[in-house]
């Protein structure tokens, strides 16, 4: 039995994300009932991996609180532990 | 017999991209540091009157057409180590006292590949890049016969006319050795050129000027040296993480901590001190590498005490870095750190914890017991903020 290295602990899983005006409007299956806060990240520009990301922090109408991203870079939706 | 193989220009071989880069070009390695010298040159630099170690301002002055090359002192120890194991994989236990310069004893591989002719076949397909190769008694006749080979002929010296081969040689050879190197600007004031001359004059009058360098320069010219002092193959235990955006001091002295404990808790160790380092870092600006070997007073196996001998030395970063690597270069014997005196039931449950540990690692993996640590806790990317680490208790 061997265990595989972790990954890092806010490592961002690819989710599920039905959206609507570039904004997410389901999540996972659960509709979005409310946008607490939206950011953008941009950084490492300087380097081979840049980051460039629109952040959303939402609650979902089962009451969950979520934060998720789109990669601008490939369009790809994700959640995160942030 | 010694076998000296010996790769010119090696450092701005490595830091150009390679031979082809330097052919017909006046390039030379960028100086570092406060000292304006120039490191390593190409032939037509040297065709033009450029030395290595000259002052920039008189090389720009010679030549004004140079073209200076950035460093990569990481790029150049990869590129060594990959000599230095494929030099060991034909049997050869080495001495290796800068990139570029190995030495091995030939006697005893013989028997591996039928003769001399063999063996030196042998290290031309392992070194599988242009090399010169000298051959002889010592190491050092073995270096001077070196540099005056042949790309694709060895030199080889007889036994006999190892003291005659050697009077010939400008004294210049000794700035090849680290112990002797500073002799040979007084040398030369004192019109002495040739090993031939240093040899001449009496033992007592060299060292009564020059002292222990003087005693070993003339013994050295006489065809007398000290053995090989060849390096244990040991696996090379070697982490890196990238950094991120964040470079600070804090940043930085964590990540090493993180690279401290992966390597600590690494099973190749086998409870082994760690005796020598190499911290070394990819840096921001034009993909241009630092690196420093660390040697410890003493073998450690402790994080804490390797961090705080390491730590200091990432105030020479001369650029923001993006990735910092941690190698073992040289291992000590197993568990070397001294316990307390007193407290001795806080020792022996720390054991015991220790114990407990090694033995998850060792049914589970390397990646069995961890712990979070804050690397750099407000990166704005969330995922650059922890890291997990191997729990060292």
């Amino acid at each position: 039995m061997s265990v595989a290295r972790p990954a890092v602990p806010s490592e961002p899983r690819r989710v599920e994300v039905l959206e609507r005006d570039r904004r997410p409007v389901i999540v996972a299956g659960e509709r979005v009932e409310e946008v607490l806060e939206f950011w953008v990240v941009q950084s490492g520009w300087w380097t081979e991996r840049p980051v460039n990301r629109r952040y959303w922090e939402l609650v979902t109408i089962r009451g969950r609180r979520v934060v998720v991203f789109c990669d601008i870079e490939t369009g790809g939706w994700y959640t995160q532990a942030a | 017999m010694i076998v000296c193989v010996h790769l010119p220009r090696f450092q701005l071989t490595v830091a150009a991209g390679g031979t082809e880069a330097l052919a017909g070009r006046a390039l030379a390695i960028a100086p570092s540091g406060d000292a304006q010298l120039v490191g390593d040159v190409s032939g037509t630099a040297q065709a033009k009157g450029v030395t290595a170690g000259m002052g920039l301002g008189e090389a720009l002055a010679r030549c004004p057409q140079l073209v200076l090359v950035p460093e990569d002192p990481v790029g150049v120890l990869r590129a060594w180590e990959a000599i230095a194991r494929a030099l060991e994989g034909i049997g050869a236990a080495i001495e290796t006292p800068r990139p570029g310069v190995a030495y091995f004893d030939a006697d005893g591989l013989r028997s591996i590949h039928r003769d001399r002719e063999g063996v030196i076949a042998a290290t031309r397909r392992a070194v599988a890049r242009p090399s010169r190769i000298g051959v002889a008694a010592t190491r050092f006749c073995a270096l001077a016969a070196s540099l005056q080979a042949r790309s694709r002929r060895a030199c080889i010296i007889d036994d006999r006319d190892v003291r005659r081969y050697l009077a010939a040689q400008p004294v210049s050879l000794l700035g090849y050795r680290d112990q002797t190197a500073p002799l040979v600007p007084a040398l030369g004031r004192l019109g002495i050129s040739t090993l031939g001359e240093l040899a001449a004059l009496g033992a007592s009058a060299v060292t009564d000027r020059f002292g222990n360098a003087g005693t070993l320069a003339r013994r050295l010219a006489l065809g007398y040296d000290e053995p090989l002092r060849t390096r244990r193959v040991e696996d090379r235990l070697e982490e890196s993480m990238a950094l991120g955006d964040s470079n600070s001091a804090e940043a930085l002295s964590r990540a090493l901590g993180v690279l401290i404990d992966r390597l600590l808790a690494r099973l190749e160790r086998r409870d082994r001190t760690i005796r020598a380092v190499v911290l070394s870092a990819l840096l921001v600006e034009h993909g241009g590498t630092w690196c420093e070997r660390v040697v410890f007073r003493e073998a450690l196996a402790n994080p804490l005490r390797i961090r705080l001998a390491l730590a200091p030395k990432l105030g020479g970063l001369p650029a923001p870095a993006q990735a910092l690597t941690l190698a073992v270069t040289a291992m000590g014997p197993a568990s070397g750190d001294q316990t307390t005196l007193l407290d001795g039931e806080r020792t022996a449950r720390l054991e015991r914890l220790r114990d407990a540990v090694a033995q998850v690692r060792t049914i589970a993996g390397p990646h069995a017991v961890l712990r979070v640590m804050a690397v750099s806790p407000a990166a704005r990317v969330p995922e650059r903020r922890y890291t997990y680490t191997p729990f060292l208790p």
